[in-house]
Formats: C-alpha cells, sequence, structure tokens
C-alpha cells in the first residue's frame, strides 16, 4: 500500500512495536488524506479526519495533525482510545500518551505514527456534543473496548473537554476489565467517570455541565460498543 | 509581501509562473500578488475557507500555506475555468443559473470546491456536496442554492440536459379551496432530505400578469463573478499604494497616559502616523444614515480614551503590510486602565464607572449612568386596559450581541485624483452617507470626495458604517499617495458592528382571548458608542408593539453604553429581538389559556385595514407618520406552512414522547418594514443610447442581494425590453443620483419605485419621439412593445430606430430621466416561519431537522434571487437562535472574535430549508412589492423556542439555545 507526498509515494509498511503488537505505519509526512485513505487506518481515526474539511485534509501533514493534541482533539481522542504510539527518528516509539505530554525522554523527532493491528474482538464507539454538527466538541468521548469471551479483556476511553489538557485518557473505565459490558457496569463507569474529570469552564459550556456530559457520553460509547454497533 | 527575494515556480492554470517571494509569505498573498485575484482572503486563521485554491488538484488553504513550501506545484484558481474563447466552465455556469452567487466573495471557493469533487465524484450525493462544502462558508445563501448548483454542474458534466431553473407559479386558492402543495414540499419520504427545492411562488388570481417582473432573471453581475474577476473593492489598487493599518485598544476601558510614535515614524518605508495628537477632534458618528444623523455624535476619528477592546489608537501608512505591522509594534502606547463596565444592567447603576466623561458629547441622556438614550411611547390607556384585563402576564426574553460575519471584512482604498479631489473605493453600503460623513472629519468640501461602491461581498448592515474611510483618507491626505486599509477578522469582530444585545420584557393584558394591552420594557446595549443605538430600538419597540397591535401599548427603553464593541445596524434591526419576545409570549399565553397558538395569534395579529397604532409616535430617530397595514397574506401564509409542515398532526404525534430524542415542530410569525417612512430617499437615472439599449445609474447598492437586477426587471417591465439592454451601474456619488443605499428594507420598495418613476418619463420620451418619428399627433395612441414602439395602423419604429434619430436626425435630444421617490408609509411585509427539531434530552443539543419560510413581500420581482435572500436570512438567523454569541469576560476581553469559536452554521448544519411566496399586490410598491430582506431573519428566534417547548415542554427565553442552556431548562437549573 502506498499513500502520497506531494507528488511522489511512499509505502505504508507494518512494523513490530515495542511492546511486541504489530502496528501498521503512517509516515508523518503523509497528508491526512492519506490516512483517510488507507484501509489500515481504524474507523474512529477515520470517522475524525474524514470530517475534517477537504482543504485541511489534502494540506495538512500528519505530523501536524497530531503534533498537538489542540490541533485535532477528536483525533487526538481517538489516538489514545486507540493505543496509538509514535515512532521516532531515532528508532525509539513512545506511547501516544507520552507524546503528547512530552514526556518522552528521546529527543529524537516523529517519524511516524503506528496504529495497532489486532482489532480482533475490539469494538468502539464514540459520542459528542457540540452547539451544531459540524462546530467543534463541547464535550466528546471515544472508547475501544477489547472482549475475552463475554467479558472486558482490555478497555480505553478518551475524553475531550472535561480536564485542563485538552484530551484525557479516562483511568475509571479500567473497572469494566474482567467483567461483563452491562447496563449496570456502563453505569458506574461513567458515574465514575463525571468523579474522575476535572472540567473548567468557559465559553463553550460550564465544569458542572462538562462534568454532566463526560458521564452522558462515556454512557452512550460504551453503551455503542455492548451493542456490538462499531467493530473495529 | 516580505523584502526576502527567492524563486518559486508554480504552475497556475497551466502557464508556468516564475514568481518572486519572501520567505514567509502565504502562496495567498503570492497568488493575489501575481494578479489571481479570484483567490480572496476573508481571515488569516484558516478559519473561513475563501482562500481555497486546487493544488494538484485537492483544495487547499492558500493562506495557510508557504509559497516556498509548494514550489513546483500546479495551482488552479478560478480564472482557470473559464475557457480561451470567454466560455464559463459548467460550473461557473450552474453557478450562474441558480442564484448560487449572492455577494460572490465565497464563489470562487465554492467553486473549486466542487470542481474537485465532481473530479473524483462525477454524481455525488447532496450529502458528499455539504460534506465539501463545510470548507468554505457562505454567509449569504444559506447553501441552499450552492448545492443545487454543483448537482447541476455533476449532472452537465455527466452529459445529462438539465431543465431551466425556474420557480413553481400556483395560483392561490381562495380560503374555502382546498390546498395541495406540490409532494416534495410536504418534505416526506424521498423528500424528507435536504434536495434543494425551487421556490414556490402563490399568485392570488386578480393580481396582474407581468413579463419581465416575476421572471427568474440571471443577476446581471453573476457571471463576472463567477469568473472571479476583479471587481471587490481590494482587486484593483492604484500604482504606489501604500497599507494602512490600524493600531487598536488592548483594553476595554482606559486613558490614553502618552503614546510615542517617534520609533514608529523613524522606520524606513512608514510614511505618516495617525493618532489624537495630529487629527483634528471633529465629533461624529459613524452610523450611516440620512442627515441629520441623530445626536449624540460621541465619537472622534482618535481620541485619548479608548472605549472597547478593538477601539482606534493610531494608525499608520508604511509600503507593504509587514511594515506597517512593524510600525505598529513600535507604537509605544501608556494606558491608565479604567474599570470595564461589561454588563448592560450595571451599566446603569450609581456608581458604575463613566464610559463618555467627555465634556464634547452632547446629546447623551444620562452620561453618569451611562443611558445614551431613553424612548418613551404610549397609545390608549395601558394601566387602564392592565386593570380591566382577565389575565395580565408576563415574561422576560434575552437575544445575543450577534456579529454579521460579512466575509469580505471592510476594506477601503483612497487617492487623490487629477483634480486633486480625494477618491475613496469602499467596501461600503452607504456611499453618500460616506461622502457626507467624512468630509468633516478629513477636512474637505463634500464636492471635493467621490465614493466608489464597486461589488461588496456581504454587508448586513456591518457596512452601513463609516469605519475605515476616514482614516484611509487622512492618510492619504498625509502622504500623497493611495492608501489601502482592510480589517483583519479579529478586527471584524473587535472594531466593526454586531446586533444590539436585548433585554425585553413584556407585559400582556388579554380580555376574551383579546390582546389588549402590552407594554415593553427593552434594554438595549449599543456598546461603547451610540451609532444606530436609538433607531434599532424604536424600530424594535414598534415591530414589537404592532405585530399584534393593541390599542393600548406602552414601550419604554434605555439604550445604554458598555465597553464593548459598538452595536450598530444588523439584518433585522431590533424588529428581530423584540418579534422574538413577543411571540414567545404569545405561546406561553396560549398555553396558560388552554388556547391553540396558532388560533390564539391569529385572532391578534394585526390585520388588513387597521392602523398601526405606533406608527406616529415611533419612527426611527424621530416621530413617524401615520400608517395602516394596507396588504397582508399572513393568513394564507400560516395556512400553507401548517399545510406543508403538516403541522398539526405532528403536535399530535410529539404529544407524550419518551426517550432520548424528542422531537418537536413550532412556528412564528411577523412583520417587518419597506423603507423608513418620510425620511430615505432614493433617485435613479436612464439613459438612452443609439441602439436602443439603457444605461441604468442607481446610487442604491447591491451588496450581494440581486437590487441591481431586480431594478433593472422593473426599467425592462415598464419599458417592455429585456434586462440585457440595461447597463447597469451602481454606485458612485459622482456619476449616480443619490440614494440613501442598501438598509431598511428600501431597495426594491424605495428604489425600485424611483426606478419606474424613471422609465414611465423615459417611456413617455419614447412615445412622443417615435410618435414625431411616425407622423402621429397622439402619441398614447401608441404602443411600446419587445424593442418597438407600434402605431395603431401598423407601423413601428424599433427602439434602435428612436435612439439613432433622437440623437442624430430630428428632433435631436438626449432621451434621459431621473426620477426619485420617497414613502410616507412603510408597508409590512408579513411572514410565517416553521421550524422542526430533534431535542437530545440529555445533552440539549438540538438538531434542527426543518426550516420552512412562508412569506408576502409583496410582488415578488425575481423569484430566485428572493428566495435567495430569505435561505442566506434563514440561515444567519439559524446562527442566532443556537449559536452565535459574542462574548466577553468581566474585563471586556473577547473570548471568542474568531469565526471558528464564534461559530457560524456550515453546509452540512443547514436542514432542508424552503421558501414558499404568497403574493399581494401593495398599492405603494413597485408592480405591489414590498421588501424581503429582512424579514426572512426575524422567524427562526422564536420559531425554535416554539419547537423546542413542543419537544420538551419548557420555555427557553434565551438566546442562543447553547446544550447547556437547554440541559439547563430542562433540568431545572
Ligand atoms: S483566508 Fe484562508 S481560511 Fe480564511
Ligand atoms: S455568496 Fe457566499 S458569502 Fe456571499
Amino acid at each position: 500500500m502506498t499513500g502520497s507526498v506531494g507528488d511522489s509515494f511512499i509505502e505504508i509498511t507494518r512494523t513490530s512495536g515495542e511492546d511486541g503488537k504489530e502496528y501498521v505505519s503512517l509516515p508523518l509526512q503523509l497528508m491526512v488524506q492519506a490516512a483517510v485513505d488507507c484501509e489500515d487506518t481504524p474507523a474512529p481515526l477515520r470517522r475524525t479526519l474524514t470530517a475534517l474539511p477537504w482543504q485541511r485534509r489534502a494540506a495538512t501533514t500528519l505530523e501536524r495533525a497530531v503534533y498537538s493534541p489542540d490541533r485535532i482533539p477528536e483525533a487526538a481522542a481517538a489516538l489514545l482510545a486507540l493505543d496509538a504510539r509514535v515512532a521516532l527518528a531515532d528508532g525509539a516509539q513512545v506511547p501516544i500518551i507520552e507524546f503528547f505530554a512530552r514526556t518522552s525522554a528521546s529527543q529524537s523527532p516523529p517519524a511516524s505514527l503506528l496504529l495497532p493491528v489486532d482489532r480482533a474482538d475490539c469494538c468502539w464507539g464514540s459520542a459528542r456534543v457540540a452547539r451544531m454538527s459540524a462546530d467543534q466538541p463541547i464535550v466528546a468521548a471515544v472508547a475501544v473496548v477489547k472482549s475475552e469471551g463475554t467479558i472486558v479483556g482490555s478497555a480505553r476511553l478518551a475524553l475531550i473537554g472535561v480536564c485542563r489538557e485538552t484530551v484525557r485518557l479516562s483511568q475509571s473505565v479500567d473497572l469494566l476489565v474482567g467483567k461483563e459490558l452491562n447496563a449496570e457496569q456502563i453505569e458506574a463507569a461513567a458515574a465514575a467517570v463525571a468523579q474522575e474529570v476535572s472540567p473548567v469552564s468557559d465559553y463553550l459550556g460550564s465544569a458542572e455541565y462538562r462534568r454532566e456530559m463526560a458521564a452522558v457520553l462515556t454512557r452512550r460509547a460504551l453503551e455503542q460498543i455492548r451493542e456490538g454497533e462499531n467493530r473495529l | 509581501m516580505s523584502d526576502q527575494n527567492l524563486s518559486v515556480t508554480l504552475t497556475v492554470n497551466g502557464l508556468e509562473r516564475q514568481l518572486s517571494v519572501g520567505r514567509v509569505d502565504c502562496l495567498l498573498d503570492v497568488l493575489r500578488g501575481a494578479g489571481y485575484k479570484s483567490v480572496k482572503r476573508g481571515c488569516d486563521t484558516g478559519d473561513c475557507g475563501m482562500c481555497v485554491v486546487l493544488m494538484n488538484g485537492q483544495p487547499v488553504r492558500s493562506c495557510m500555506l508557504r509559497a516556498v513550501e509548494v514550489d513546483g506545484a500546479a495551482v488552479t484558481t478560478v480564472e482557470g475555468l473559464v475557457a480561451a474563447d470567454g466560455t464559463l466552465h459548467p460550473i461557473q455556469q450552474a453557478f450562474v443559473e441558480t442564484g448560487a452567487i449572492q455577494c460572490g466573495f465565497c464563489t470562487p471557493a465554492q467553486m473549486l470546491l466542487a470542481k474537485a469533487l465532481i473530479d473524483t465524484n462525477p454524481d455525488p450525493a447532496e450529502a458528499d456536496i455539504r460534506q465539501v462544502m463545510n470548507s468554505a462558508h457562505c454567509r449569504c445563501t444559506g447553501y441552499v442554492r450552492l448545492v443545487e448548483a454543483v448537482q447541476r454542474a455533476a449532472a452537465v458534466m455527466r452529459g445529462e440536459e438539465v431543465p431551466p431553473v425556474s420557480h413553481i407559479a400556483l395560483t392561490l386558492p381562495g380560503p374555502d379551496d382546498p390546498l395541495q402543495l406540490p409532494e416534495p414540499y410536504y418534505r416526506r419520504d424521498q423528500y424528507a432530505t435536504s434536495v434543494p427545492l425551487p421556490p414556490l411562488v402563490y399568485t392570488p388570481p386578480e393580481m396582474e400578469r407581468t413579463k419581465y417582473i416575476g421572471a427568474p432573471q440571471v443577476k446581471v453581475d453573476a457571471v463576472k463573478l463567477a469568473k472571479g474577476y476583479p471587481v471587490f473593492t481590494d482587486d484593483v489598487l492604484p500604482e504606489g499604494t501604500l497599507v494602512g493599518a490600524l493600531l487598536t485598544s488592548p483594553h476595554a476601558h482606559a486613558r490614553i497616559k502618552s503614546i510615542d510614535t517617534s520609533k514608529a515614524e523613524a522606520l524606513p518605508g512608514v510614511h505618516a502616523v495617525l493618532t489624537y495628537k495630529n487629527v483634528e477632534r471633529v465629533k461624529y458618528a459613524t452610523g450611516g444614515q440620512s442627515w441629520p444623523q441623530p445626536e449624540p455624535y460621541d465619537q472622534v476619528v482618535f481620541d485619548d480614551k479608548v472605549r472597547h477592546v478593538g477601539d482606534r489608537v493610531a494608525a499608520v501608512a508604511a509600503d507593504d503590510a509587514r511594515i506597517a505591522r512593524r510600525a505598529l509594534r513600535l507604537i509605544k502606547v501608556e494606558y491608565e486602565i479604567l474599570p470595564a463596565v461589561v454588563n448592560m444592567v450595571k451599566a446603569m447603576e450609581p456608581g458604575t464607572p463613566v464610559i463618555h466623561d467627555e465634556p464634547d458629547t452632547e446629546g447623551i441622556y444620562d452620561a453618569q449612568r451611562n443611558i445614551v438614550y431613553h424612548i418613551e411611547a404610549e397609545g390608549g390607556d395601558v394601566e387602564k386596559a392592565f386593570t380591566e384585563a382577565d389575565h395580565v402576564f408576563e415574561g422576560e426574553y434575552l437575544t445575543p450581541k450577534q456579529q454579521h460575519v460579512n466575509l469580505e471584512p471592510h476594506v477601503c482604498v483612497t487617492y487623490w485624483d487629477e483634480d486633486d479631489r480625494m477618491v475613496v473605493r469602499s467596501s461600503t453600503q452607504v456611499p453618500f452617507h460616506v461622502r457626507r460623513i467624512i468630509a468633516p472629519l478629513i477636512g474637505l468640501p463634500i464636492k471635493r470626495i467621490r465614493v466608489i461602491k464597486p461589488r461588496i461581498g456581504g454587508g448586513f448592515g456591518n457596512k452601513q458604517e463609516i469605519l475605515l474611510e476616514d482614516i484611509c483618507s487622512l492618510l492619504t491626505i498625509r502622504t500623497g499617495r493611495p492608501v489601502k486599509m482592510e480589517y483583519t477578522r479579529t478586527q471584524e469582530f473587535n472594531a466593526s458592528r454586531s446586533r444590539h444585545p436585548n433585554i425585553i420584557r413584556y407585559k400582556v393584558g388579554v380580555k376574551d382571548n383579546t390582546v389588549t394591552a402590552m407594554d415593553l420594557y427593552l434594554l438595549g446595549d449599543t456598546g461603547a458608542y451610540g451609532t444606530h443605538g436609538l433607531t434599532v430600538q424604536m424600530v424594535g419597540g414598534f415591530k414589537g408593539l404592532t405585530l399584534y397591535n393593541p390599542p393600548n401599548a406602552r414601550f419604554l427603553c434605555d439604550v445604554v453604553y458598555t465597553n464593548t464593541p459598538p452595536a450598530g445596524a444588523f439584518r433585522g434591526y431590533g424588529s428581530m429581538q423584540c418579534q422574538y419576545g413577543v411571540e414567545v409570549i404569545m405561546e406561553e399565553i396560549a398555553e396558560q389559556l388552554g388556547l391553540d397558538a396558532v388560533e390564539f395569534k391569529r385572532n391578534n395579529w394585526i390585520k388588513i385595514g387597521e392602523p398601526m397604532h405606533l406608527s406616529e409616535a415611533l419612527g426611527e430617530g424621530r416621530e413617524g407618520q401615520k400608517q395602516d397595514l394596507v396588504t397582508s397574506a399572513l393568513d394564507e401564509c400560516v395556512r400553507i406552512g401548517l399545510e406543508a409542515t403538516d403541522f398539526y398532526a405532528k403536535r399530535e404525534q410529539y404529544k407524550n414522547q419518551n426517550g432520548r430524542i424528542r422531537r418537536g415542530i413550532g412556528f412564528a410569525v411577523m412583520i417587518h418594514g419597506s423603507a423608513i417612512a418620510g425620511l430615505d430617499m432614493a433617485a435613479a437615472t436612464l439613459k438612452m443610447n443609439d441602439d436602443g439599449s439603457f444605461n441604468l445609474l442607481i446610487g442604491a447598492t447591491d451588496i450581494g442581494t440581486g437590487s441591481d437586477t431586480i431594478l433593472a426587471q422593473i426599467a425592462s417591465e415598464v419599458l417592455s425590453i429585456p434586462v440585457e439592454d440595461l447597463i447597469v451601474y451602481s454606485s458612485d456619488t459622482d456619476f449616480t443620483p443619490f440614494d440613501k443605499g442598501a438598509y431598511a428594507s428600501s431597495t426594491t420598495y424605495l428604489s425600485g419605485m424611483a426606478v419606474r418613476k424613471t422609465a414611465l418619463k423615459i417611456k413617455k420620451m419614447l412615445l412622443d419621439h417615435a410618435a414625431f418619428m411616425l407622423e402621429i399627433d397622439d402619441p398614447d395612441t401608441l404602443t411600446l412593445a419587445d424593442r418597438k414602439v407600434t402605431a395603431p395602423d401598423g407601423r413601428s419604429v424599433t427602439l434602435e430606430d428612436v435612439g439613432l434619430s433622437s440623437f442624430h436626425v430630428e428632433n435631436q435630444h438626449q432621451i434621459m430621466a431621473t426620477d426619485s421617490h420617497i414613502s410616507y408609509v412603510s408597508p409590512p411585509p408579513t411572514a410565517a416561519q416553521f421550524v422542526e427539531v430533534a431535542v437530545d434530552m440529555e445533552t440539549g443539543q438540538i438538531d434542527t431537522e426543518r426550516l420552512l419560510m412562508v412569506v408576502d413581500c409583496g410582488r415578488v420581482i425575481n423569484p430566485i434571487t428572493a428566495a435567495g435572500q430569505v435561505e442566506g436570512g434563514i440561515s444567519q438567523a439559524l446562527g442566532f437562535a443556537l449559536t452565535e454569541e459574542m462574548l466577553y469576560d468581566d474585563e471586556g476581553q473577547p473570548l471568542n472574535p474568531r469565526i471558528g469559536p464564534y461559530y457560524i452554521p456550515r453546509a452540512t448544519d443547514m436542514p432542508p430549508t424552503d421558501v414558499i411566496f404568497v403574493q399581494t399586490d401593495e398599492p405603494t410598491g413597485p408592480y405591489g412589492a414590498k421588501s424581503v430582506a429582512e424579514i426572512s431573519i426575524d422567524g427562526v428566534g422564536p420559531a425554535m423556542v416554539s419547537a423546542v417547548h413542543d419537544a420538551t415542554g419548557v420555555w427557553m427565553r434565551q438566546l442562543p439555545l447553547t446544550p447547556e442552556r437547554v440541559w439547563r431548562s430542562l433540568n431545572g437549573k
């Protein structure tokens, strides 16, 4: 598979992560449009990127898009939920959360975005609230859950607009692991998320509203997963 | 452009161009500098999409790309779509034909997006088109005709035949006859999408038929706009033009303790620096209104006090924009920061800082309490009526400070002509008012100033203000050089104008289900300066008390200063705020009385023949005129809207809903006005040419509304010639007769009458000369039709014969006439707005599912442009209802002064949006026309509240209905 950079094409390859998992490697000099076109791009990320104006997709490199979660918050949330990694030029790899937080020890520049390939038994869900449908979200949630039989093997939930930082990976959904994803557990997770977040009021929404929405949207994202609507 | 000299090679529209650029020059500036003026600038932050070009076939924002980064790229601009022989590309042709071009400022970007889409997907679905159009804003069209244009272009490019673009004409059934609309207008089944429908036009059977009026005439300026010709103010600059830039205040309220411009003046490339220290202090008001403008004249060109973030501090003229910006940074200003007054209620409290404490402003009602205007008007005996009423209801409603977001910013170019006269080429709605108002500010008599209005990239009232013309002219006077000034987008938010935020308190007395008394208290926030503060609130009070026109009505109003950017004229002009209040309280009353809201309103709204009780007490800034309602199709508008939306069935269906998403349907009625009664004047000139064509010279300013076209249609109808035989020119204070400008819904009604009267004079001259040629004694026996004059015996002369004869052969004279018009009535258009919504009960988010407006604007001169006006107004109203609100912190610092965070509707935000006209025959209007531009914005707010109540059971009393506000109401917070 190839993606275009200007007039030239570059290879999109698969690679092993430091964690031993397999990843598809999207070079960061690719345009966002190439990530949309790449069939290996996971659905939650593709959906977010597709919603961008075409001229942004056509003229923004993946590097610019992912460099800071402020640029495209919903894409950042999708990457967090997907447990993406960034491969640095010196060969090191850092989880996307560390890349966003700039906590990686390496000073080496980023080279490619690593998206996990193994998505068996994974489902995702997302929900948002905005003033209008094409507006930036006030609060949004993206969740990815891997099932092991009937129970939750792992769960990742990223939230936008509920903390001082733009995007936040929730710890609360950890309590779903090892349990069945039923209405009761979802409610409990949503309530825990509302407790966990520390929203800040701004012109789009008060802290109180944002906290409430964190719970509502978490519940919705998880309900989509429980209903098996979106397989990864 | 920067001073570094690098070279890039671009293939622009197939032509290889070697361009010298600076290291940080953006592609937008480089392309415009190289002559590709179709590429527009609407911001510098990547928000607006006006600068879209195709790079290697893909749309990109040229303002976000450095030219050096794209060396070697192939770039397509709209100039490249036109064939070598001038033939339009099918996309351009479709945009022209469908009425997708209003002001035309967004058109190049939209057409390139369409091209990119169709090149990759020859048969795009409507949703695909909208998704792509999200890449560039349009503030004029509501996206309806844009979507239609792309669909049409794609069909043509697939080789399909397309039908001519037209409206659907139907005869209005009588009140007892069955009403059956064409199926798509019910928006059921396969039509339940946003697919654009042509406007429906209902005509009463007795209304006289016309030939050119009522036809879907293509706009006279559409082709040049589609071709991307350099027709906007910034597109043509005289040789050696300097760049002017404005230093604005970072503080909401401060005194300038000192200002040092020496470093800026010493900077090479800087030619002039202006501050309050070197510009004469002349008091004036920026609102472009007829003379004499209402007091107070509370502004000067530069002051030693700043009253809002964005207020003027200094201006420079420099060789280029970069030097100008550097010079602004070198101006050292020491401020004494004063406490800011941001809240309009607190502004009036004793002890609040005084915003206008300068001694030379006269006419402020109570400067110590920041009350600039206090208005009182009463008819009947309100207190007695309240005492006698069965019920008295009270309600308070709040409306936001909305920004116009005209996509072309304010821009102005000034230069001395060869006769030492100051030429001001400006993006203005009011060229004649500009000339009069800047004269004392720049120290020149009116006769030494010429104002030219080229094409305008949207105004909506914001360009009814004199914002840059004075400074730009002063810079030209100081430097002797042409100067260009343009607001940045941030300055548009902080230093242009906005809608007045209002607190609206109604008290309504009802006896026997009849509204017998209304008391309206209106508090208006005019921001830092008075400008339109008086007239906007007077119009609001008048319309807000005339829609239901109770015999006992009282209007009390305070207009206050705050340390926020000034409010001004904005489509809807106070009327939309007050009609929102009155419509919601009427619905609330109906609910409390257990009445059907439609019936309750119908029983009470103003009827034909009624005097408008407050029309004399509430004019615009002065006493008004006695007026009756002569024409109205409000009953029919509501009836048609109820039918098209299946209103009652849905209301029934939506009772007792459960679940997360609840649906609702709402409606509102409204009236507006047509021009300002007894105040404003318009004039027109027609001049015949040898070939039987005519120049139509009008002072009326087409700001994208299509007024040039409809005025030409009026002349066409009188003279029985096609619009192509008219060369329309607007406006230039040297060459076109006076017109007050584009505001107050006056162009069709007032300027249209001026054109009609002028054309009738010309007709008489034509017949007289033809009678002379045909040796007929009585010219009245001749008929003028189809470009010729025919005698009763069948002999005829063509208009070309008449032209040649009158110029060169016999009884030689110029067939030419000017006439003017003023009206002492302002006949209201009437309308009904329907809104359907789905409300998320957990988040409070509202999804709008349908917008329908049924409008009586008198005779519809051009159904396509009129529909475009309504669709665009509706989309601005949707923003007003749901998202748009300029917000400030306690220090008066703006919180969202960018298009993105402020948020105006995009293509995918717009639901199915339909327009139905019900024609009436207004006796005082040209061929029965009233107005259409402003009424279109009045109804969505209250109809939205009505729909949300239907869905949820809560009354929303503050706009916009943000998700949090709805959520709070739903949860009783
Ligand atoms: S000018 Fe480029 S996006 Fe506004
Ligand atoms: S026509 Fe789109 S902004 Fe005016």
